[in-house]
């Protein structure tokens, strides 16, 4: 499963689309980041996910804070959206503790940057298991 | 100049947004793979976007206008600027899984006004609502009379209005953008042109904070002039 938590709708189903293309994975999509929480505790880790910096009630930093306070979600895949917001209050090394795959600027990301990424993903995923299994 | 470039800032904020977004839209059409009912739907939701970013702009241009001219008010039908404000606006609260009732009573008073001025207002209440709310969240455009004035109501169900929001409003109007930190992507711009729009008209805006949403208000002076119906 891939899981797209935006503020903004209209972009995250448009991301959506760009990872169809290329997927069979299921495809997830919450605009709350309190219920996305809830969603990963009851199911299983996603094996991606997208995250807008700017969310309702939170940020993307405070979603992530939960997240990684989960030993089975410490590897989970993050793609962070950043959007306007200024990045510059957190150093390297506290944006490091967030273990974020990339960081994708929203004004700039293209569908083959997505389709690229999901690609990379679900294959670094299946080396994986095949290595524990 | 501070509050000059801070006028700039905002605005460049809150017009980023639809631009980034038909971006996007633009860049999601695959005119070999897709069908013809996907470009249209893309289509669609590129044309709705940029209107509303147009209307944004033209509303911004006319606060400039605002300030020089004097406003004729007139009798107004409230009833009927909110009937288009809601039918403008369905498509939105649609797409995004989201509902906008209505609550009007049976019989509603005439105000005075400026027609345009008032749509814009209400549209800019609605308007965040749509954008700011959680998924499948109801929020309800609703007219009462509240002490002798005639009240334009958005209940919405999403994050709670911050303090220092509501203490600005309280005064009726804003001195400047102010950023809504939880409602994100939102500079307060909407907020800000309701708030100088409503102050040309002599009417009055105001917040409600709930634990679950915001209420956002303009109180209107009911119009004297009597109805044809009556």
């Amino acid at each position: 499963m891939i899981l797209i938590v935006m503020s903004d709708l209209a972009l995250a189903k448009i991301i959506r689309k760009n990872c169809q293309k290329i997927t069979s994975e299921l495809i997830c999509i919450d605009n709350d980041p309190f219920s996305a929480i809830e969603f990963i505790d009851f199911a299983k880790p996603p094996k991606l996910i997208f995250l807008q910096a700017l969310l309702i009630g939170t940020n993307a930093f405070s979603f992530l804070d939960e997240l990684r306070s989960h030993a089975e979600l410490l590897s989970v895949p993050v793609i962070l959206l950043n959007d306007l917001m200024s990045l510059k209050h957190l150093t390297p090394v506290e944006l490091a503790d967030y273990n974020l795959s990339a960081i994708l600027n929203l004004d700039q990301i293209t569908p083959d940057e997505i389709r690229k990424i999901v690609r990379e993903t679900c294959r670094n995923s299946r080396k994986k298991h095949q290595k524990t299994a | 100049m501070n509050a000059e470039v801070n006028g700039i800032l905002v605005a460049a904020h809150d017009l980023r947004t639809p631009l980034c977004l038909m971006r996007q839209l633009a860049l999601s059409m695959d005119f070999e793979k897709d069908s013809g009912a996907e470009l249209e739907d893309t289509r669609s939701e590129l044309v709705a976007t940029s209107e509303r970013a147009l209307r944004q702009v033209d509303d911004l241009a006319r606060l400039a206008e605002l300030e020089k001219a004097t406003i004729l008010l007139e009798p107004v039908s409230l009833r009927a600027v909110c009937d288009e404000v809601e039918h403008e606006l369905t498509p939105l609260f649609s797409f995004n899984h989201k509902q906008l009732l209505t609550h009007y009573p049976s019989r509603t008073p005439l105000v005075s006004a400026h027609r345009e001025i008032l749509r814009t207002v209400i549209y800019q209440f609605c308007l965040g609502a749509a954008n700011y709310t959680g998924e499948n969240s109801l929020s309800t455009l609703s007219i009462l009379t509240h002490r002798g004035k005639i009240r334009v109501a958005v209940r919405d169900f999403g994050p709670s209005l911050p303090l220092g929001i509501w203490k600005a409003l309280k005064t009726g109007w804003l001195e400047r953008p102010l950023s809504l930190s939880l409602r994100p992507g939102s500079s307060g711009l909407g907020l800000y042109i309701a708030s100088r729009y409503s102050l040309a008209m002599h009417a009055q805006i105001g917040a409600v904070r709930h634990r679950d949403g915001s209420t956002f208000y303009v109180d209107l002076a009911p119009s004297l002039q009597r109805s044809l119906f009556e």
